[in-house]
C-alpha cells in the first residue's frame, strides 16, 4: 500500500464531502440544533448552585444519536457504490492504484469530513454558550464529543461493508436507512419488549444493550455526563459493581473500538480480495 | 392574691439561695494551680466552675458532679486514640469550648468524644471534637442543649465509623447550629420533642436517622452529601421546615428524605435537590385516619422526584415545585396514586413538564397535569429497562402512545390545578456563570480543525 496514493484519495474524498450540498446543509443543522440546546439549557439556570443533569445532556445524546450515524452510515453506504454505479470504479481502478489504497482513503477522507462536521456543530454551540456564560463541565463535554466521534466511525464502517455488496447507490442508502433505524430504534424498542414478555434478568439485558453500538453510546455519554450511574437502574448498578466505574467505560469504549474495527477489516477484506471489478 | 405572693417569695428565695452559694472558680492550666482537669473535678463541689486555660490534656475526664466546664481559647483534651474522652454523668453540667479529640475505635464500647449519661438538662456548647469515633453521645439524658459544636468524624470507612450525634431515650433536647463532617449519622431514638435547627450534616451516611421519636421540629438544617439525607421511621407528627437535601447520593439508595411508617408529617419550604431520590414514601402515612402534608417544596434536579411504595394513600402535595426531575414521580412496581391529593382548593402543583396553558391568567393551567408516559410506566414495572431512559427508542414509545391514546397508562398522578409558574425560593437566587474561557478556547479550536482542513484540502486538489 502506498501511502502516497492513500492521501490522494483520501484528500480527493474529503474535499468531494465537504463541498456536497446535503453535507453542508447537514452540518449546519447539526450545528444549529446543538446550540439552540446548549443555550436553552443554561438559560434554565440552576437552584442553589445545584443544576441537573436531566434535559441538557439528554437533548444532546437523542441529537447525536439521531443525526450522527444517519450521516455516517449513508456517505458511507454512498462511498463505493455510487462510483461503481457511474462507472468511475474501473476507471480509477486502470490508473497505477491499487483497490486497498482506495478503500482505506475513502474511508479516512470521509471520516475527516464527518469530524469537521461534528467539531464545527460542537464548537459553535461550545462558543455560544461559553459567550453567554457557561457551565464548565469540560471533561464531560470533551468525551462527549469523543464518543460521537468514535460513534461516527462504527457508523461508516457499517455504511462501507453496506456499500461493498452494492451495485446501486439507490440500494446502498436503502439497506443504510433501514439498518439506521434498527440500530437506533427497531432495535431497542425489539429488547425492551423481549424484556417485557420474558421478564428478562439484569445480566440479559446487559448484554443485549451492549450489542448495538448506538446504545453503547448512550450508556458511556451518560455515564461521562451523570456524576451518578444510578440513573440507568438496576442495569448500571449491576455494570458498575461488575466492572467499575473506570472497567464499565473501558469495556463500552472497546466495544465501539470493535464496532469500528470488524466492519472496516471484513468489508476491506471482501473488496480487496472477492469483489471482482470490471476494468 | 395569695398565690401570686408565695409565687414572687419563691423567687427572691431562689435567687437569694443562687447568690449565698457563691460557686467556686477553679483554674486549670499547664503550670497550675490545676495541672489536670480530672484533679480540678475531683477537689469541686457541686455547682462549681471550672476553667480550663489553653494547652493540651491527654487524659479522659469523668464529670460526676453539677459543674461547669469552661475552655478559654479552645484547651484541646486528647483521648490518645483510647475510650471515651469525656463521660458526663450528672446532671445539669456545662461543658463549653473545648477541644476534643482522639477517642478509641471500638464500636462495641461506642467510643466517644463526649457521652452524656443520664446527665438531664446539661449544655455542650461551642466544642470542636475530631478524630473521634462517634461525636456527642446522649443516654437518658433529657432536656439537653448540643448547640454550636463541630464534629469530625474518624477518617474510616463508612461501616466502622460512628454516629456525629447519637440520642437515646433523650427527650426535649436542643441541637441548634452544628455542624457535622464525615461521621456516620445523627440518629436520634426514642426521643421526642426535640428541636433540630441551623444544624449541618455533610459526607456521613443518613444525614438524619431516626426511630420512635414522636413531636419533633426540623428548621433551617442542611443535609448534604451523604449516602441518604434522611431517613425516618415508626414515628408521628414531625415538622420539616426550611431544611435543605441536597446531593445525597447513595450507592443504591441515594434519597433525600425517606419515611417509613410516619404519620402526620408537616414538611413547608424545604429543598430537595440533586439526590437519587428527592422524597421516599414507604407506607407512610401508616394510620387510617391520618394525613401528610407536603407544601411549597422545591423537589428538583433530582432521578426520581417522588418516590413511592405501591398503595399509598393519604398523602397531601400542595403547591410544591417538580423541576426536571428525570422522573416526576415513581410507583414502585407500577400503578397510580390516586388515593393522595395532587391539588387542593383550585391549587395544584407547579411540574417543569407541563404543557398547558393558562387562559385567564391565574396562575393556574386550564388543562390538567397527567403523569402518564408509558416509558415511565414501563420502567416502573420493569426497573430493568431503565437503562434505555433518553434512548429515541424511549422517546419513539412516548410519540406511539400520544398517537395511540389505546396503549396510555392510566396516569400516576392527575393535578387538575397545576401552577404556571416555579417560585424560587428566596433565599438561593439563581446561579450566575462568568464567560469561561476555557470553554471557549477549546470551542474555537474544535472550529478550527474543519476551517483549517478545508483550506488544506480546497488548495491541493
Amino acid at each position: 500500500m502506498d501511502t502516497k496514493n492513500v492521501i490522494l484519495i483520501m484528500k480527493k474524498e474529503a474535499g468531494e464531502s465537504l463541498k456536497n450540498r446535503w453535507f453542508i446543509l447537514y452540518t449546519l443543522c447539526f450545528s444549529a440544533l446543538a446550540l439552540l440546546v446548549l443555550l436553552f439549557s443554561t438559560m434554565g439556570g440552576d437552584i442553589a448552585g445545584f443544576s441537573g443533569f436531566g434535559r441538557t445532556a439528554a437533548s444532546i445524546i437523542n441529537l447525536v444519536l439521531l443525526f450522527v450515524p444517519l450521516i455516517a452510515i449513508i456517505t458511507g453506504g454512498v462511498s463505493i457504490s455510487q462510483e461503481r454505479e457511474n462507472g468511475t470504479l474501473p476507471y480509477l481502478l486502470s490508473h497505477p492504484i491499487n483497490k486497498n489504497e482506495i478503500f482505506v482513503g475513502k474511508f479516512l477522507g470521509i471520516l475527516i469530513a464527518i469530524w469537521s462536521s461534528i467539531l464545527l456543530g460542537f464548537g459553535l454551540a461550545g462558543l455560544g454558550v461559553a459567550l453567554r456564560g457557561g457551565q464548565g463541565e469540560i471533561t464531560g463535554y470533551l468525551l462527549t464529543v469523543l464518543l460521537s466521534a468514535l460513534l461516527a466511525a462504527c457508523f461508516l464502517s457499517i455504511g462501507f461493508l453496506v456499500s461493498v455488496y452494492s451495485g446501486k447507490a439507490s440500494k446502498a442508502i436503502g439497506i443504510s436507512v433501514f439498518l439506521w433505524l434498527l440500530f437506533i430504534i427497531l432495535g431497542d424498542l425489539g429488547i425492551m419488549g423481549t424484556t417485557v414478555a420474558m421478564d428478562l434478568g439484569i445480566k440479559q439485558v446487559f448484554v443485549l444493550a451492549l450489542l448495538n453500538p448506538a446504545e453503547v453510546f448512550k450508556i458511556a455519554s451518560v455515564l461521562v455526563l451523570s456524576p451518578r450511574f444510578e440513573i440507568l437502574g438496576p442495569v448500571g448498578v449491576y455494570a458498575v459493581r461488575t466492572f467499575g466505574q473506570q472497567g464499565v467505560f473501558y469495556l463500552l469504549f472497546s466495544i465501539m473500538l470493535l464496532w469500528v474495527l470488524v466492519p472496516f477489516g471484513y468489508a476491506y477484506f471482501v473488496f480487496t480480495r472477492f469483489k471482482k471489478e470490471e476494468k | 392574691m395569695s398565690y401570686c405572693i408565695t409565687v414572687i417569695a419563691f423567687l427572691a428565695a431562689l435567687s437569694a439561695s443562687e447568690t449565698v452559694s457563691a460557686q467556686t472558680i477553679h483554674t486549670v492550666s499547664p503550670n497550675g494551680p490545676f495541672s489536670s482537669i480530672s484533679q480540678a473535678i475531683e477537689s469541686a463541689k457541686s455547682g462549681d466552675t471550672i476553667e480550663v486555660n489553653t494547652g493540651i490534656y491527654n487524659e479522659h475526664i469523668v464529670i460526676d458532679k453539677t459543674l461547669s466546664l469552661i475552655g478559654v481559647n479552645e484547651p484541646n483534651i486528647d483521648g490518645g486514640g483510647k475510650g471515651t474522652v469525656v463521660l458526663i454523668k450528672a446532671a445539669g453540667v456545662t461543658f463549653e469550648g473545648f477541644h476534643i479529640s482522639g477517642s478509641g475505635e471500638s464500636l462495641s464500647v461506642e467510643d466517644a468524644g463526649i457521652v452524656l449519661d443520664s446527665a438531664q438538662n446539661s449544655r455542650i456548647e461551642e466544642n470542636r471534637l475530631d478524630d473521634v469515633l462517634f461525636g456527642i453521645y446522649l443516654k437518658n439524658s433529657s432536656g439537653t442543649m448540643i448547640r454550636n459544636n463541630i464534629i469530625v468524624g474518624k477518617d474510616l470507612p463508612i461501616p466502622v465509623r460512628g454516629d456525629g450525634i447519637r440520642l437515646w431515650y433523650s427527650s426535649d433536647t436542643k441541637i441548634l447550629d452544628n455542624t457535622i463532617i464525615g461521621a456516620r449519622d445523627l440518629v436520634m431514638w426514642w426521643s421526642g420533642d426535640t428541636l433540630i435547627k441551623g444544624n449541618k450534616v455533610e459526607n456521613g451516611r443518613y444525614g438524619l436517622h431516626y426511630m420512635y421519636s414522636d413531636n419533633n421540629v426540623f428548621e433551617d438544617n442542611l443535609f448534604i452529601g451523604n449516602y441518604v439525607g434522611g431517613f425516618l421511621m415508626y414515628s408521628n407528627n414531625i415538622e420539616f421546615r426550611n431544611n435543605v437535601f441536597a446531593r445525597n447520593q447513595g450507592p443504591a439508595t441515594g434519597y433525600g428524605i425517606g419515611f417509613k411508617d410516619l404519620d402526620d408529617i408537616v414538611a413547608k419550604e424545604n429543598m430537595f435537590i440533586d439526590n437519587r431520590v428527592g422524597i421516599y414514601m414507604d407506607n407512610s402515612p401508616h394510620s387510617v385516619d391520618s394525613w401528610n402534608i407536603l407544601e411549597n417544596n422545591v423537589i428538583a434536579f433530582n432521578d426520581i422526584g417522588v418516590s413511592f411504595m405501591p398503595s399509598i394513600e393519604r398523602n397531601r402535595f400542595v403547591s410544591n415545585s417538580f423541576v426536571d426531575n428525570t422522573e416526576q414521580v415513581e410507583v414502585r412496581g407500577g400503578g397510580t396514586l390516586a388515593g393522595n391529593n395532587w391539588y387542593l382548593e383550585g391549587r395544584g402543583n407547579y411540574w417543569s413538564d407541563y404543557v398547558g396553558y393558562d387562559d385567564d391568567n391565574d396562575g393556574i393551567g386550564e388543562i390538567p397535569y397527567k403523569s402518564e408516559s408509558l416509558f415511565e410506566s414501563m420502567i416502573d414495572a420493569y426497573p430493568n429497562l431503565r437503562v434505555f431512559i433518553f434512548s429515541p427508542a424511549a422517546q419513539a414509545i412516548e410519540l406511539a402512545s400520544d398517537a395511540f391514546p389505546v396503549i396510555k397508562p392510566e396516569p400516576k398522578v392527575t393535578d387538575n390545578y397545576p401552577l404556571m409558574d416555579f417560585e424560587r425560593p428566596k433565599r438561593y437566587e439563581k446561579g450566575k456563570y462568568g464567560f469561561s474561557a476555557r470553554l471557549f478556547i477549546l470551542s474555537f479550536l474544535m472550529v478550527l480543525v474543519p476551517a483549517v482542513s478545508y483550506l488544506f484540502i480546497r488548495k491541493r486538489v
